[in-house]
């Protein structure tokens, strides 16, 4: 983890060679037009790029950036002209103020996804169109709005770069920061949440991860960058204009990060590239403007049909099919990644092995500044200390899920089993806080776990598996496990320990750095398994481990979940339908039917009771 | 559950009559029902644009941004062959049937190369096709300032003391017709259960044995004829210019967001308010300039009050 931390990928080196050829040799060849395109280029390939990660690190599509541009350019125009200010400050104030207006765009984040969180973001994106259409940029001019539309009074450019040669390698190298910020979150511990949020908000937050928080972050950093870019886009023209800033272009610019490459920093420099410098060329060409929009639309539409991982995506496995062949190197079980994948770190980080140590240590004061302000803490679970369900009631709507269900778990591993629709899972919901409830609650450890947020369960030590492995695809099994200890406060040794330790145990060390969307579903099960087993859990539960596992799958499994309690103290709580296996692990065992509890007891009682043959088995209660 | 649905909607009704009220206040009656006729024939041309778009997006999961272009193309070419003398009521027919053609040739040749992607790719797609049809309308009549008007708009009938154009009657009440219509087509007909069905689960639908092209392509058939005759209204009451009406579907958006991209009679109702509140809007100096953000502001307050007390936010196949 620590090596892959300085890693470059393909993509990246791609993206350094083509800002070097921005910064060197575009200035001295281009004329005054094009060095302004290029400038605008530069801006809009930051703006895209704050588009293209939320997209394909958490899913989620932001239709407002080029709204955010405004509200960056507008600032820095407002700070610029209204008291003179210099640029670099205007530049700093313009992204940390669109950070907050970020933020509040990602308050519908938190509770819509998918195309209805796309289509407030639109909505919002019209707001600010009309906003800027209604109070004008302050290009100038007096009063506090500073309304002069076409006035070029002296806007203060850096002063290393006063000429548009030296501001076009100034926004460049900008750019590349703004880069640099989102990867850095990518390889991180922000990085590994996301990836869990896209994958699942609730495995997410059974790994602990504040999900608010991390989409609000995602947010804001999107937000920073739009700011960035408005800012320096007023700086590059010194006046900005309301057409520049509509809804619709915000949505181009979505569509064209699609078509470049959402994946791929390359990606953000072709969306850029053919936002800015196709019509240029066109308008150059000769031809007609309408006619432009229809090559255009034409092109978006192919890219969109024939590259699903956008144009940087064909280009990127044209060349690693060439890499492959020129090496003729193959890709073993244990070889990670293609090489051109970015998305999963992998590789020897060759870069800067040396100084990484101190650079890591520098990176986690952030992040041990956020937990401290988020207040992350644990409380050492008493391992003793049974688990207490105390009379859980689960309504939806005029179904009774849970009927005054009680119960104690006191010994290391027992079972809940009953038939469908029984209400196993929802108890589970129940304990993790998924699931209100109209009454009861459930303590563990001598703490009621029901008053705590669930990623604050999760901290506190409580591990769940899903009925579907919830292991994220972009990430590598080490990086799995290691999300789930993202949040809690060890140091980084520790964890890494940790992680390593887990990954022994469930047998999957020799896997570690393969990437989750090359698992098999035994090995992301164990990875779930191996998850649940960090950051000395207290309570670890597991819906339906066994579920379409082979026989000796479910044996291993089964061998597994015996040892947990020795291994790290915790109590594990099993949902199957495998009723050997419940038999093998448990020694006791809830059972469950139509949201009532039928009995409780030792595992061989309860399965020979007749009322439980009769609900589960399906045996009249006469006949047995 | 049913007390919050009645909640929901006196909570509505309240802040629709306060609205209006407020925005009213002072005002002389007749001027306020001017302004609110206007806004409910304004609305109707939302909530016609919401509904075609709804329609499609239950039977395809395409999120159509080419419904507005397809429109405009339409009304080009009435516009275009009411200049060359042909009798008006075929220029209508022919808006409608361009608008069907350009629906259905998406619909049939690129909406299913797409089917595997997601919403939002899908979504996407249709913008690249929008600006091709934008970019050919536009080219084939560069701007200029046009006028198309249809012979209903001579014709005034009074209402309450005030004298309202049969367009705007018309436009109203093709709306609620074809809300009710879809309705009636949907509980009542064939295809109408397989749309249903469609819209329920597509691959069970697949595995039931549902022809899905078949009624795919009728969806995109009934929301094309939907698209014309909305840019037909649209061109007559609002504007005649082909970047205008193509960027309307933004507001229609809005009023289809209001019924969740689902409930029609809602998108109505939602798109409708939108009109009048935008239109009452203008009676008040201080927010006369935050008229064009109704539609947005509505629509983003109510998907969030839907969306309240929810804490996660899952996937309807997670």
């Amino acid at each position: 983890m620590r090596s892959d931390l300085f890693h470059i990928t393909p993509s990246g080196r791609a993206g350094l060679l083509f800002a070097l050829f921005a910064i060197l040799v575009v200035p001295s060849v281009a004329g005054s037009q094009w060095l302004n395109i290029f400038t605008s280029t530069a801006c809009f390939t930051l703006a895209v790029a704050g588009v293209s990660f939320m997209y394909s690190r958490l899913g989620m599509v932001s239709l407002t950036q080029v709204g955010l541009m405004g509200v960056g350019g507008w600032i820095t125009l407002r700070l610029n002209y209204g008291l003179g200010l210099p640029f670099e400050f205007n530049l700093i104030a313009s992204g940390l103020i669109t950070i907050v207006f970020g933020w509040l765009l990602a308050l519908p984040a938190l509770r819509l996804r998918g195309l209805y969180l796309a289509l407030v973001t639109l909505m919002a994106a019209g707001g600010f169109e009309i906003l800027f259409a209604t109070f004008q940029f302050p290009n100038g001019g007096e009063g506090f709005w500073g309304v002069q539309t076409g006035s070029r009074e002296g806007f203060n450019r850096p002063f290393i770069a006063r000429s548009d040669e030296a501001f076009l390698r100034y926004t460049i190298f900008v750019v590349t920061l703004g880069f640099l910020v989102i990867e850095l979150h990518r390889r991180l511990a922000p990085g590994r949440a996301w990836a869990l949020i896209r994958r699942s908000e609730a495995a997410a937050m059974s790994a602990g991860v504040n999900v608010s928080l991390y989409k609000t972050w995602a947010f804001g950093i999107s937000g920073l960058l739009g700011g960035l870019a408005g800012s320096l886009l007023a700086g590059s023209l010194g006046l900005l204009d309301g057409g520049t800033f509509k809804a619709s272009e915000s949505v181009m610019i979505f569509a064209l990060a699609v078509v470049g490459g959402a994946n791929f920093w390359l990606g953000a420099v072709f969306a850029a590239s053919l936002f800015r410098i196709l019509p240029a060329l066109l308008n150059n060409w000769g031809l007609d403007a309408d006619l432009s929009l229809i090559i255009f639309g034409a092109g978006l539409l192919h890219a969109v049909i024939t590259a699903p991982d956008g144009i940087a995506g064909q280009l990127m496995d044209l060349s690693g099919n060439l890499y492959k062949k020129v090496t003729n190197r193959g890709t073993g079980p244990n070889a990670g990644p293609p090489p051109h994948r970015e998305g999963i770190s992998n590789g020897s980080g060759r870069i800067s092995r040396a100084f990484s140590p101190v650079a890591l240590r520098l990176l986690q004061i952030p992040a041990h500044l956020l937990h401290y302000l988020v207040g992350t803490r644990i409380t050492q679970t008493n391992p003793d200390t049974p688990i207490e369900v105390k009379d859980v009631v689960v309504r939806f709507g005029g179904v009774v899920a849970l009927n005054h269900i009680s119960a104690t778990f006191s010994k290391p591993v027992s079972g809940i089993i009953g038939p469908n629709g029984a209400g196993k899972t929802t108890l589970m919901n129940v304990i993790s806080g998924f699931v209100a409830t109209s009454g009861g609650s459930v303590h563990a450890g001598g703490i009621d776990l029901t008053a705590l947020a669930s990623h604050r369960r999760s901290h506190w030590g409580l591990r769940r598996s899903f009925q579907k492995e919830e292991v994220a695809d972009d990430l590598n099994v080490e990086e799995n496990v290691m999300a789930q200890l993202d949040p809690l406060p060890f140091s980084l040794q520790e964890k890494q320990d940790e992680v390593a330790r887990a990954l022994e145990f469930v047998g999957m060390n020799d896997r570690a750095r393969k990437p989750g969307k090359q698992l098999n579903s035994f090995e992301r099960r164990l990875t779930d398994v191996a998850k649940c087993l960090v950051g000395r859990p207290g309570i670890v539960m597991f819906d339906e481990p066994a579920g379409g596992m082979s026989v000796d799958e479910t044996e291993t499994l089964g061998s597994l979940i015996l040892k947990i309690h020795d291994y790290c103290g915790a109590k594990t709580l099993v949902i199957d339908h495998d009723v050997d296996l419940i038999a093998r692990v448990c020694e006791e065992t809830l059972v469950l039917d139509f949201g009532e509890r039928i009995a409780f007891g030792k595992t061989a009682d309860v399965l020979a009771d007749p009322k439980v043959r009769a609900a589960y088995l399906g045996i009249e209660e006469d006949a047995a | 559950m049913l007390n919050s649905k009645y909640t929901n909607w006196i909570l509505y009704v309240i802040l629709m009559v306060a609205a209006v009220a407020w925005l009213g206040w002072g005002k002389p009656n007749k001027i306020v029902g001017l302004f609110l006729v206007s806004g409910l024939a304004v609305g109707s041309l939302y909530a016609l644009g919401g509904i075609g778009m709804v329609v499609l997006y239950r039977a395809t999961g395409v999120l159509n941004f080419a419904n507005g272009a397809a429109g405009a193309a339409g009304v080009m070419t009435a516009w275009q062959l009411g200049q060359w003398g042909v009798w008006a009521p075929a220029t209508w027919c022919a808006a409608i049937l361009i608008s069907l053609a350009i629906s259905l040739t998406y619909g049939r040749f690129l909406a299913p190369l797409l089917a595997w992607r997601e919403p939002v790719v899908k979504a996407v797609a249709t913008l690249g096709f929008a600006l091709i049809v934008l970019g050919a309308v536009s080219f084939l009549w560069i701007d200029d300032p046009r006028r198309f008007s249809l012979p209903t708009d001579k014709i005034g009938v009074y209402i309450l003391g005030m004298r309202v154009t049969v367009t705007r009657l018309i436009a109203f009440g093709t709306s609620v017709g074809i809300v009710f219509a879809i309705w009636l087509y949907l509980s009542q007909t064939t295809v109408g259960l397989q749309m249903r069905a469609l819209a329920n689960d597509r691959d069970l639908s697949a595995l039931i044995g549902i022809p899905i092209l078949k009624v795919e392509t009728f969806a995109w058939g009934v929301s094309g004829v939907i698209a014309g005759f909305t840019g037909l209204m649209f061109g007559d009451l609002i504007r005649l210019e082909p970047t205008v009406i193509t960027f309307m579907v933004i507001p229609s958006i809005a009023a289809a967001v209001c019924g969740r991209l689902d409930n029609l009679g809602i998108v109505l109702i939602g798109g409708l308010s939108m009109g009048v509140i935008e239109s009452m809007l203008t009676l008040s100096p201080t927010l006369k300039g935050a008229r064009p953000i109704a539609p947005f502001v509505i629509a983003a307050l109510v998907l969030l009050w839907y969306q309240r007390g929810t804490r996660l936010t899952f996937d309807s196949k997670d």
